[in-house]
């Protein structure tokens, strides 16, 4: 019988990642494969860095680093009764190997959860003959390259998100439960819109992002500012907070600035700030945004809209050191300069603006640089139709996108936001998934 | 951490993530915006031919923007040792729309050589260029009638200038001085404007003729005419009795020039009132140009800085490329520049830009990775000759000086001779020669810098990834003092970025010569 002592370990070919997949076939039953004592090993992939150095400084500057592929290797013991029932096993492992893209399950005897590594072609390093056996029994080692990550089963749930930024359970975007894996998983999404989105952003980050319900301050010359409440007025009936702040222009040159207060404490950092206004006319109002209103430069809007138009990067609290970690930072930030070139456009007195609210989403934190947020932007979303986002960032459905697909990485919080140029009352049903992924092997909890 | 880049290519199939990309570069040039980009991408051969003028585009996966992009040329697949691989070049839209219509063109034109005689009733008037004599009557369109012949009833004569019409474009105004050597109602001048292949024309201005005439400047505007005219002219004619003609039987007009329709950033013509000081800046034949030959580009919110420079004459009947012509203008006008970056908010152009350069310094490298400066002396100028020629023909030449220390120091005078475009004006031919002196006044701070940290960009108070670097801003870097160069700060004027994914580092060009799009394409061919 067994003169192993982890004849229990678990080493299958299987048809896809799942734990009821179909097994294709089993190298550790003794039918005939049996892994050798010792006989297995997938070290963790090792980094490919590209460093540089100068001596115009100490140390060296990591430019990138990524993962090569890694390298997993198995001795497997034909125990066969017949030399053909040997070589028929051989032919069929043969088979296996010659694809690319087969999946490898290991589960070690006492673990809970299963590894899958996707194998790329393999080799056979060695056959291994006993000459003058007649039960054909042989030793088989092997060479797989494979993906540098091993992955756990899937990961996957529905959350319903609603696209006001104030009110709901899931207002524009959800937290993750804790990730799984060591190292960071994309993570696919799939979604049908209730009506008309337009466009769509979907951020992934590491904390919630900053939401501002309306301008705290400000004025100018040739400005009005009233407030506005909701159903005051028709091309923009909900607010965010409930009252909006609406700008009207009253005379020749006009140049506002407004300041948003920033609720204390908030993480410095990089953020992508996404304002809900709207305009009375096209083309008639610009604006810039940023500690200093001179880039990026100021966009106008495309009017009669009243949505959610990006307003760019820019940056909370300032550091002169991306290395160092500064408190965490109170007070305002602005200002935010609306102003109205004269000489550029038809302006006529009585043009408005009116602001709702502001969402500031960190992509990248100071205390917390290695991770990067990603933001996708999906432009022209059919109407009433469905989308998704795969496991390559290949989006299906929208016309156009750019940007990052959603990245999920464990030991941080994992807030996926989604902003959809939309009614504020509209909810979507996201069904997520990802399958988490491992520089060594699954361990079960995590 | 991996470069967070992804390459999209779009084209008539839609938009399409590129997943076998194993290598991206990327330059931006000032001006000019983004310049190139390359990718290889690992893809078996026997897969679909990508189609030409497909668009490449970069962007940043954090934050959603667009850091490099180009209009692809060259979708060459190879075969090798390493594999099967596609290389894709792509030349950045705003050098590759720039380059896209050659054309003859014109804004402004003053050369007396365009206006020729077209019809005369008789040989006993002419009309020509020339002085009907007098030491204070400069030359012009002169009309004369043979001395002691008569001056008949219904004689006429017709000189045309007809650039616009072989241009192609429409006429925007003409303007004129002019002045007849007898006074008479029986005497007629006009400016007149005809259609292609003189079909039809009207008459744009009529006076009868007057010694005293000359003090006042006429402008005449098409939207004060009936219909577009390409063609501008002028005739004198006989309307009253016979009389016999003297020596002072002349009409003179002075200083005809001829303007053409410019574009507005809407689209629209400009209004005729613009036509009144005969005079475009750079901002305004930039914005012309983008709406007449570069359709790609997002003029309508583009942001445009107006530039101070009145340009008198902009004529070039033997074609020009928008870049070209930019590259002229920008000449005299030095302090600004022009770029186009990524693709506008509808989707279908690109934005664009035309400012003038910050003297504030927006970059600041902390730790370069690697820095090289040649120091080229013979550069510095202390005296600059500018020629070029009156509309009658006469070469002129005019000198500018400025005191160079360096020069000064070792007693030495070193002079350049430069060619003034167009005709000769004597205020622009200063300006162009100061500028010169100005930038030739220090050695260039020449040289590039490379680095893989980040950037901290000033203007947006941000740390930059190498990628996000633009040229046509100045940077400093640390531990490396510049010399203090020409503009008086001891900074660096980028002219240049260039990135490669496979090392992670931009190389920044340092206030060497822009770089042409000539040399952008050659330096993606010598690449292959």
């Amino acid at each position: 019988m067994s003169e192993y002592s982890h004849f229990e370990d678990l080493f299958q070919i299987v048809a896809a990642p799942k734990a009821d997949a179909t097994v294709l076939l089993d190298l550790n039953n003794g039918d005939p494969f049996r892994v050798g004592k010792d006989g297995w090993s997938s070290p963790p992939p090792n980094l490919r860095r590209s460093a540089s150095t100068s001596n115009l400084y100490d140390g060296s500057g990591d430019a990138i680093s990524v993962y090569d592929d890694r390298e997993v290797s198995l001795t497997l013991h034909v125990l066969s009764d017949t030399q053909d029932e040997c070589l028929e096993a051989i032919v069929a492992l043969g088979r296996q190997l010659d694809r690319d893209g087969v999946w490898l399950l290991r589960r070690p005897a006492g673990a809970t959860e299963n590894s899958y590594f996707r194998l790329k072609r393999s080799e056979f390093t060695d056959v291994l003959e006993y000459n003058g056996q007649g039960d054909g029994f042989r030793t088989v080692s092997l060479t797989m390259p494979a993906e540098p990550f091993a992955f756990g089963d899937l990961e996957t749930d529905e959350v319903v998100v609603q696209n006001n930024p104030v009110v709901g359970a899931n207002r524009q975007g959800w937290v993750m439960p804790a990730i799984k894996g060591d190292v960071s998983a994309p993570l696919a999404l799939s979604m049908s819109p209730a009506s008309e989105p337009g466009d769509a952003v979907i951020t992934s980050a590491a904390s919630s992002p900053i939401i501002l319900a309306s301008p705290a301050s400000g004025g100018g010359t040739g400005w009005t500012r009233t407030t506005v409440v909701d159903g005051e007025e028709d091309s923009m009936p909900a607010f965010a907070g409930g009252t909006a702040a609406k700008f009207t222009r009253t005379s020749g040159t006009a140049e506002a600035e407004l300041t948003f207060e920033i609720p204390t404490p908030y993480q410095p950092g990089d953020y992508v700030a996404y304002v809900r206004m709207a305009v009375s006319v096209a083309d008639n109002i610009r604006y810039s945004f940023g500690p200093v209103p001179v880039l990026p430069a100021s966009t106008p809007i495309f009017g009669g809209d009243s949505g959610w138009i990006p307003l760019g990067t820019v940056r909370l609290g300032e550091s002169v050191d991306p290395r160092f970690v500064p408190e965490d930072s109170a007070g305002s930030v602005g200002p935010w300069t609306l102003t109205q070139i004269v000489d550029w456009w038809d302006t006529s007195v009585g043009d408005w603006v009116i602001i709702d609210s502001l969402v500031l989403i960190p992509v990248e934190l100071d205390n917390d640089f290695l991770r990067d947020g990603t933001t996708l932007i999906l432009r022209d979303v059919p109407p009433d139709s469905g989308f998704s986002i795969d496991h390559r960032g290949v989006v299906a459905g929208a016309e156009r996108f750019n940007g990052g697909a959603p990245v999920v990485v464990p030991g941080h919080t994992n807030r996926v936001g989604m902003i959809l140029n939309d009614e504020l009352t509209a909810e979507t049903t996201i069904t997520w998934s990802y399958y988490p992924r491992f520089l060594f092997s699954r361990a079960e909890l995590t | 951490m991996s470069a967070p880049l992804a390459v999209y290519l779009r084209n008539a199939d839609g938009w399409r993530l590129l997943l076998e990309v194993s290598d991206v570069q990327m330059t931006s040039t000032d001006p000019g915006g983004f310049a190139s980009v390359e990718v290889d991408l690992a893809r078996p051969l026997s897969s679909k031919m990508i189609p030409p003028f497909s668009d490449l585009l970069v962007y940043d996966r954090r934050n959603g923007e667009q850091v490099g992009g180009g209009r692809l040329l060259d979708g060459g697949r190879s075969l090798d040792a390493s594999g099967q691989v596609w290389h894709l070049s792509g030349l950045g839209e705003g050098l590759a729309s720039s380059a896209d219509q050659k054309i003859p063109l014109f804004y402004i034109d003053r050369e007396m050589g365009n206006w020729l005689l077209h019809e005369r009733s008789t040989r006993r008037i002419n009309a020509s260029v020339g002085s009907p004599g007098g030491s204070s009557i400069d030359p012009g369109l002169l009309f004369e009638a043979t001395e002691d012949r008569d001056f008949v009833t219904g004689a006429t004569a017709l000189m045309t200038n007809r650039l616009a019409e072989m241009t192609g474009q429409s006429l925007g105004a003409i303007g004129f001085n002019r002045r007849e050597g007898q006074t008479g109602a029986g005497s007629s001048v006009k400016a007149v404007g005809y259609s292609d292949g003189m079909a039809s024309g009207e008459d744009l201005y009529t006076d009868t003729w007057d010694t005293d005439a000359g003090g006042t400047r006429h402008v005449v505007k098409w939207d004060d005419w009936s219909a577009s005219r390409s063609i501008a002219g002028f005739r004198w004619s006989r309307t009253g009795a016979d009389y016999k003609a003297t020596e002072d039987t002349w009409g003179r007009v002075a200083d005809p020039v001829i303007q053409a329709r410019v574009y507005d950033r809407d689209g629209a013509i400009r209004p005729g009132s613009f036509h009144n000081s005969e005079t475009i800046s750079a901002a305004q034949a930039f914005i012309d140009l983008c709406v007449r030959s570069m359709p790609r580009l997002d003029i309508a919110t583009a942001n445009i800085t107006p530039s101070p420079y009145a340009f008198s004459t902009i004529s070039e009947p033997d074609g020009i490329t928008p870049f070209d012509l930019m590259e002229k203008l920008l000449e005299t006008e030095t302090a600004f520049t022009w770029a186009v970056w990524g693709l506008a908010e509808n989707g279908y152009q690109w934005s664009t830009e035309f400012r003038s350069y910050d003297q504030t310094p927006r970059y600041y490298i902390p730790r370069p990775d690697g820095f090289t400066q040649p120091a080229p002396a013979d550069e510095i100028r202390d005296q600059v000759i500018i020629r070029g020629s009156l509309p009658s023909g006469r070469q002129v030449a005019t000198t500018r000086t400025r005191t160079v220390a360096a020069l000064s120091a070792v007693n030495l005078h070193r002079t350049d001779t430069i060619n003034l475009e167009g005709n000769w004006s004597t205020a622009r031919a200063n300006t162009q020669g100061d500028a010169y002196l100005a930038e030739h006044a220090e050695a260039p701070n020449g040289g590039n810098v490379t680095t893989t940290q980040p950037v901290y960009d000033s203007f947006t108070r941000r740390w930059v990834k190498p990628w996000e670097v633009r040229p046509g801003y100045k940077v400093t870097v640390g531990g490396i003092l510049p010399d203090i160069d020409s503009s008086g700060r001891d900074t660096f004027q980028i002219v240049a970025t260039s990135y490669t994914s496979a090392s992670g580092a931009v190389t920044c060009e340092l206030d060497q010569f822009s770089l042409t799009e000539r040399r952008a394409i050659a330096r993606l061919l010598r690449r292959r």
